[in-house]
């Protein structure tokens, strides 16, 4: 009886001690997939990877960077119907695992196509925002 | 095994004290990863400022297997550290993932009750959507000490009147309330998921008049681009946890 309470009590362990593992498991991984996903640094080509915020309304695609220590006239924006890419300059270099970084450069995939030449852009405090107005796919319905 | 160690433990978190805390009714400044990262940016940069000496760290089973390495040294991700007088920060350099929220706050608040705080400050940031086009963020407040409202009232802070709170800062109130601890938790308009140290100035500016702390905030304005690209990874890792669905419907306080 005893010996049977005891076999329990050590499945009961070892089912805790798994449970542990695969949680701590499942933590470690979820953030190195998320680093995986989208890279903050292109150590070959010595380039950041700015963090990006996207969001929309019902006719622009705002696409907003944050690239500190950057300066206006060495931005380059392009965009193609459904694609931003953005290159800047660094006014230093930034050292990083012993790598020196000193040009942002990211390619945003859009969530909508847009009209590339319409799009405008702003630079402040080291964050760049591009408003990309959508483009109007569809067909006019008359009410009656 | 550290000399001097103690534990205190409550629901697999522990808090390790270094040496015998001395401390008593002291500040408490609370700057956790979240929302622009406002409150780390604010309580690193006052550890260093006012040179407070690490005093502990958290640690439990339930934190995935991390250590920091900083100039040869191995550090704990959420660490505590104290001045000679009466201050006292708690800093994390991982997000608190919302799985383990509830057993952190309980066992840090349970370790805040023992130290019988004078105040518990948390700052934190409340994102704006025109963050871009504000030069001096506000910074809003909510105290639950009458004495730490009248200080504030002295200060360009306001009340933070209506909205919703959520995540650790919210975690923290909750269970400091529930104990009768003092805290006041500032909040400054500030980005969602990039680094944001003008708001922490702004918050540091604030607790500079209301606590007379004398912290001089000009190193922090000449590093804010540096600290804005060195502190990127803490934000990525902390931005899953701010644009979870939940959270992406709560509404715009202010802005």
């Amino acid at each position: 009886m005893s010996d049977e309470r005891d076999a329990r009590d050590i499945f009961d362990v070892i089912e805790e001690m798994d449970k542990r593992m695969r949680r701590i498991m499942e933590r470690a991984f979820s953030s190195l997939s998320m680093d995986i996903d989208e890279q903050l640094y292109d150590m070959e080509r010595r380039e950041l990877k700015p963090l990006t915020q996207i969001s929309e309304t019902d006719d622009e695609v705002i696409v907003t960077l944050d690239i500190p220590c950057a300066s206006k006239e060495s931005i380059e924006v392009k965009a193609t119907e459904d694609t931003l890419f953005i290159r800047a300059r660094m006014d230093r270099c930034v050292t990083f695992s012993n790598v020196e970084f000193e040009n942002y450069s990211k390619s945003v995939r859009l969530p909508a196509r847009v009209e590339p030449k319409s799009a405008r852009a702003s630079f402040r405090n080291g964050v760049l925002q591009v408003r990309l107005p959508k483009k109007f796919e569809g067909s006019e319905i008359s009410v009656e | 095994m550290l000399v001097g160690e103690k534990r205190r433990s409550d629901a697999g978190m522990k808090v390790v004290e270094y040496d015998g805390m001395k401390i008593r009714s002291p500040y408490i400044f609370v700057g956790l990863p979240d929302v622009g990262l406002v409150g780390s940016i604010a309580v690193s940069y006052m550890i260093d400022r006012v040179k407070m000496a690490e005093i502990g760290h958290v640690e439990s089973d339930l934190l995935p297997p991390i250590l920091l390495v900083r100039n040869g040294e191995v550090k704990n991700p959420i660490r505590l550290y104290s001045n000679a007088s009466s201050m006292i920060a708690l800093i994390s350099e991982m997000p608190i993932h919302p799985s383990i929220l509830q057993e952190f706050v309980g066992s840090i608040a349970e370790w805040f009750r023992r130290m019988d705080p004078r105040l518990v400050i948390s700052i934190t940031g409340v994102p704006v959507q025109n963050r871009l086009n504000i030069d001096r963020p506000k910074v809003f407040y909510i105290s639950t000490d009458e004495q730490a409202s009248s200080l504030m009232r002295s200060t360009q802070a306001m009340v933070f009147e209506e909205g919703i709170i959520f995540g650790a800062y919210a975690a923290i109130l909750k269970a400091c309330i529930s104990r009768s601890i003092p805290t006041l938790t500032l909040f400054a308009q500030s980005h969602l998921n990039f680094p944001d140290p003008f708001a922490s100035i702004e918050a540091l500016d604030v607790l500079n008049k209301a606590l007379n702390v004398g912290i001089d905030l000009n190193e922090l304005r000449e590093e804010a681009e540096m600290i804005r690209i060195r502190s990127r990874e803490l934000m990525k890792q902390t931005e899953s946890m701010l644009t979870e669905p939940r959270l992406k419907t709560a509404p715009t306080f202010y802005g």
